[in-house]
């Protein structure tokens, strides 16, 4: 039977005619009208009419993204698979759709699903760079307090078995103009809750986003253009017989098909086409060695809180977010450490042998003579400094007290420095910004000032502590790291020599963010390891997994580095793994080269 | 080169709403804006405004179609001119209009006068936008009636002016406004029509690989389920199945159940019949209609009067001429109801086409065929109006050459007669005529030519006077001279003529 288009009419009813009251008005003014519909008049997708408006809030106008929007718009109806190479800004790309569409009024509610990690990037970007608000789905019901909706996919994609539905079932009742997934690499199990949940989603557009479209398994393809497009690719016998053969999962019998097919669906862009140079990171893993007094000091601490730790009616605190809580301060800076300490003395909840060890503790603090670790951030001040007199330095710290310590201890160097703490209203924030990049020598920031913001115009990041989070180390980098940094970058990381901070910095820093991989490719890694989630206590896996290796270590320095070794291997094979799948996944979705096609120029301006 | 549209809407907006404008190189200067565009807009002017990319300039905003500029000024007309008096403002040379019109044959027009009313249009202005896909298409329809129905008048060909609401008796509206809807419907049937025709065949692509997957899906599903079922028979055949062929067998059972399961096909129906509902609803048309304006247009309708003459006849003609379709009304000929364009004027004052007219017998000027249908009593010739003349004395028509006088009532030769004196025709039965010639004579001259004699009516000249007795007598007792043949008086002796003696003659000729 044949299917009649569906025709929905509406009509604007006017008020009623009294002209007896109306009151008329010039013609000359209807004529503007009428020329003002006429404008309107523009119908097929030729360019983006939004695109010169929002350019302004660009940092950089890359022509590949209003390239790749325009194709997505004109030549797929807005459903598609955007696989740009990792760094090439999918988000703006995507951004760009949204807002044309929203431009010329075919498309009013969309539905973004992300990673948790990008929901606040996402809301930040569409508000700062295409001026569109968009609402975060909190709750169930929250579906459609919005046009734009960004959601957590882990999040809403929670099955209620005894309900026998989603929980989020309301995404689904809703027709939604456009749906974006992005990070997709996350849906190629089609058995997955997740992939049943998106299928569900009634949806008149579809993008999905994802630099790895495969990176294992041409099935994983498979499962990813079964959602975008069902039948695109046949049915699974069908894409099995066709491009499937024994012993090799990754090339297929038939690429030449495969890529055609591809090419329908799918935009897909290499760093090398879009001219944009990334430059290098140089990673300086600088040794601090304690004195004596310092190093007892740590290994007493330590001691402390694995062995003696206990609660005022005398139970063990072995809580392991308590130590987690307390660890990463002692280990961040003497101040910060002399503060903890005290917070255990003056606090009752504390048994009283604990706080008495942590008093002398706190004495030995008290006295010693000399901060190895700040006298070390001096000298890698002065060192850049002396290289180039006019570079400027970003330093983290994760800690307000370390960072205050710090300014103290830089100001009689005579640079200027600027502070970068949390509760920093938006207006301040812009103008410390402005100050750094202007005139300031020295910005000292929490980790509140790894989020979102760009120092590209800076090359010398110092990490005076590092978390034990790499994708939180990746964030900082990523200030510097962006499009428009013009100079190798280096990564100072202070590592004090015989404690676990020295194998955890070797661990993030030499092992996982400064390998050659291009920023955006360590996330899919910890994905593809399963080391992205979070742990039971809500930190991120890694983080946990190198806590409770502190924790069962005692102390035993050894074992714990054979441990973070462990790790370490583990990571490496996922990051040969993943090298090795890009390559195949290049082969594959291999396009460009074969046009002939050049790289563009980038663009400043 | 071609205007910018965009450049030129945005000064027509600006000068509208009487901001006031600079220009300085290539960056508009906008100042002086009204309050509530500014809050609309959000911004406060000045406004530094450029319209072409290539015209860099710091803090001048580039405006695009997609500029926020643009749209705010589009959403400040949206509320604005709904409603319009419009005057079509015309006022034309009537003589011009009618002499082009019509050309005359014998007359001319004359004493051409004129009145003016107004009658008016009421236009609706529909905007109805179509939205299929990512197209977007906008179609703008006039819907023009005149009275109650639709009027197909260009009104772009004439001048607009602002009208006054004083000069008019404003129409009802109310009541066409369903009717303009209804005849918008059939206007856009023909865009609906080929929007849906390129939709059906997007639709049909997109439906077609879907049925197609799922056909294939489910007799994929019946495949496996025969080679599972053709397995079982295979294995059931052994007589003696070892432990790992019942083990087999007992799997083979469960996979087949599980492909059994209706509800496993039921899914797979359940989710081609989503997504052949999601490409429906993808393909879709969505049309928005609304009325922008309704504009009442008035415009002056006249009443020419006036005269087509020639030296005989005249006759009173009165047009009407409307402007908007540039039309007089027609003047059809009075013979065949052909309209005319050449006109011939009648001797009984009718307008007739050349086919139409003849000439008159008798007068030879132009006449109608029913002016000519009548014909002459005695001569028995067909003769206008003008010159067929009842006789009052007999009723008979004639024409005119059969009368001698037409004043002061029309005799005609039968029954007239004229006095043999002073020439007047009058009745026969008001003259006398002479007993011996028969010449008649009016009333008055009877007195002076006509004498009683012997009982007889003798005219002066069938009587004479003798001049011996000064008695009147008739001529034919008055001897003839000889020579002359003069008539001699009995009494005369001589003949007066030639004066030759005659007296024996007529003494013998009387005794």
């Amino acid at each position: 039977m044949e299917e009649e288009i569906v025709i929905t009419e509406s009509f604007e009813e006017p008020e009623s005619f009294n002209l007896e009251t109306t009151s008329f008005e010039s013609s000359s003014l209807l004529n503007l009208k009428v020329e003002a519909e006429e404008l309107s008049r523009e119908t097929q997708i030729t360019d983006l009419i939004g695109y010169p408006a929002i350019k302004k809030n660009l940092e950089y106008a890359l022509p590949h993204q209003p390239d790749g929007a325009l194709k997505l718009l004109r030549d797929m109806n807005c459903t598609g698979l955007l696989a740009d190479e990792v760094g090439l800004g999918k988000t703006i790309t995507a951004g760009l759709v949204i807002k044309e569409g929203i431009m010329r009024n075919f498309l009013k509610k969309i539905l973004i699903l992300t990673p948790p990690s990008l929901v606040d990037q996402w809301v930040a970007e569409l508000k700062e760079k295409f001026e569109i608000e968009a609402k975060i789905v909190e709750s169930a019901n929250d579906w459609e307090a919005g046009n734009v909706m960004i959601a957590s996919l882990d999040r809403v994609k929670i099955f209620n078995k005894e309900q026998n539905q989603f929980r989020h079932y309301k995404a689904h009742e809703v027709p939604w103009d456009l749906l974006i997934i992005d990070e997709a690499h996350k849906l190629k199990d089609k058995n997955s809750i997740r992939w049943r949940f998106v299928d569900r989603i009634p949806k008149k557009r579809f993008l999905i986003l994802t630099a790895t479209p495969f990176q294992n398994d041409l099935l994983e393809l498979y499962n990813l253009l079964h959602l975008l497009k069902r039948g695109h690719l046949g049915t699974l016998n069908e894409f099995k017989k066709q491009f499937l053969f024994k012993g090799n999962k990754r090339y297929p019998l038939n690429p030449n098909d495969l890529k055609r097919k591809l090419q329908e669906v799918m935009v897909r862009r290499k760093r090398a086409e879009t001219g944009i140079q990334y430059m290098r990171r140089i990673p300086k893993i600088v040794a601090v060695d304690l004195t004596p007094e310092e190093y007892l000091c740590y290994q007493n601490i330590c001691e402390l809180l694995k062995k003696k730790y206990f609660s005022v009616n005398g139970s063990e605190i072995s809580g392991r977010l308590i130590i987690f809580s307390i660890l990463p301060k002692i280990t961040s800076s003497s101040r910060a450490a002399i503060e903890s300490l005290e917070r255990i003395v003056a606090d009752e909840k504390y048994h009283p042998k604990t706080k008495e060890i942590a008093q002398l503790i706190l004495n030995d603090y008290k006295n010693l003579k000399k901060d190895s670790k700040i006298e070390k951030l001096v000298e890698i001040v002065t060192g850049i400094r002396q290289d180039d007199s006019q570079g400027k330095i970003l330093i983290y710290t994760k800690h307000p007290t370390t960072l205050h310590y710090i300014v103290e201890k830089l100001a009689p160097l005579n640079l200027k420095i600027v502070k970068f703490l949390g509760g920093i209203e938006r207006e301040e924030r812009t103008k410390i910004i402005k100050e750094f990049k202007e005139s300031a020598d020295i910005l000292i920031s929490t980790e509140t000032g790894a989020e979102g913001l760009n120092f590209q115009f800076c090359n010398n990041l110092i990490n005076y502590d590092l978390p034990w989070n790499p994708m939180s180390v990746e964030q900082r980098i990523g200030r510097l790291d962006r499009i428009g940094q013009k100079k190798d970058m280096n990564i100072f990381s202070l590592a004090t020599k015989n404690t676990m901070e020295e194998h955890v910095v070797d661990l993030i820093i030499n092992k996982m963010c400064c390998i050659g991989l291009v920023i955006g490719e360590l996330p899919i890694i910890l994905f593809n390891l399963g080391l992205d989630e979070k742990g039971a206590l809500g930190m991120a896996k890694i983080e946990e997994m190198l806590m409770d290796a502190f924790l069962e270590s005692k102390n035993n320095l050894t074992r714990f580095a054979a441990d973070v070794d462990k790790l370490g291997n583990l990571i490496l094979e996922g990051i040969q793994e993943y090298q090795k799948a890009k390559e195949q996944t290049n082969e594959v979705l291999k396009e460009g080269e074969e046009n002939g096609r050049k790289p563009t120029q980038i663009i400043h301006p | 080169m071609e205007e910018n549209p965009l450049k030129s809407f945005t000064l027509n907006f600006f000068e509208n709403i009487k901001a006031s404008i600079k220009w300085e190189k290539n960056v508009l200067e906008i100042t002086s804006v009204p309050k509530d565009f500014e809050t609309l807009f959000g911004k406060r002017a000045p406004y530094l405004l450029i319209f072409n990319p290539e015209d860099i300039s710091p803090n001048a905003e580039l405006i695009s179609p997609g500029s926020l500029l643009i749209t705010s000024m589009k959403r400040f007309l949206e509320d604005k001119a709904k409603t319009t008096l419009q005057k079509i403002n015309v006022d034309p040379s009537f003589t011009d209009i009618i002499t082009a019109s019509f050309s005359l044959k014998n007359a001319s027009f004359s004493n051409i006068t004129k009145n003016k009313s107004y009658s008016s249009l009421i236009r609706f202005t529909f905007a109805t936008v179509f939205q299929y896909l990512n197209e977007k298409e906008q179609l703008l329809n006039f819907i023009t009636y005149e009275k109650d129905s639709i009027a197909n008048i260009d009104i772009d060909e004439f001048e607009l002016i602002e009208g006054k609401a004083s000069e008019i008796q404003l129409p009802n509206v109310d009541a066409l406004y369903p009717t303009a809807k209804e005849h918008l419907k059939s206007l856009l049937q023909p865009k609906v029509h080929e929007i849906a025709k390129n939709l059906k065949v997007k639709l049909e692509k997109e439906q077609q690989r879907i049925k197609h997957h799922y056909e294939n899906q489910k007799r994929e599903l019946q495949l496996q389920q025969d080679k599972i079922q053709l397995q079982l028979v295979e294995l059931e055949k052994q007589p003696t199945p070892e432990k790992n062929t019942l083990l087999r067998i007992e799997r083979l059972k469960e996979s087949l159940k599980e492909l059994q399961r209706p509800e496993l096909k039921q899914n797979v129906e359940k989710e081609e019949q989503f997504l052949l509902k999601d490409e429906s609803q993808k393909h879709g048309l969505a049309m928005n209609t609304r009325l922008l304006n309704t504009s009442i247009i008035y415009y002056p309708t006249f009443s020419i009067q006036g005269y087509i003459k020639n030296a005989d006849t005249t006759r009173y003609i009165k047009l009407s001429y409307n402007p908007l379709k540039k039309q007089l009304s027609p003047l059809p000929c009075e013979s065949c109801t052909t309209l005319l364009k050449e006109i011939i004027l009648c001797s009984g004052a009718h307008i007739i086409c050349p086919s139409c007219a003849a000439l008159c017998p008798s007068c030879a000027k132009p006449s109608c065929k029913n002016c000519l249908k009548k014909s002459c009593t005695t001569c028995h010739r067909p003769a206008c109006k003008t010159c067929l003349i009842r006789c009052s004395s007999c009723s008979l028509t004639q024409c005119k050459h059969h009368f001698p006088s037409l004043s002061p009532k029309p005799l005609c030769q039968s029954c007239s007669v004229s006095c043999s004196s002073c020439g007047k025709v009058e009745e026969k039965s008001a003259q006398k005529p002479c007993n011996s010639c028969r010449r008649s004579y009016c009333a008055t001259c009877q007195k002076s030519s006509l004498f009683s004699l012997n009982g007889k009516s003798l005219c002066i000249k069938c009587s004479q006077l003798c001049t011996v007795c000064g008695t009147r007598r008739s001529s034919s007792e008055f001897p003839r001279c000889d020579l002359c043949s003069s008539s001699l008086c009995i009494h005369a002796k001589r003949c007066r003529s030639c004066r030759s003696q005659f007296g024996r003659q007529v003494k013998a000729h009387f005794t």
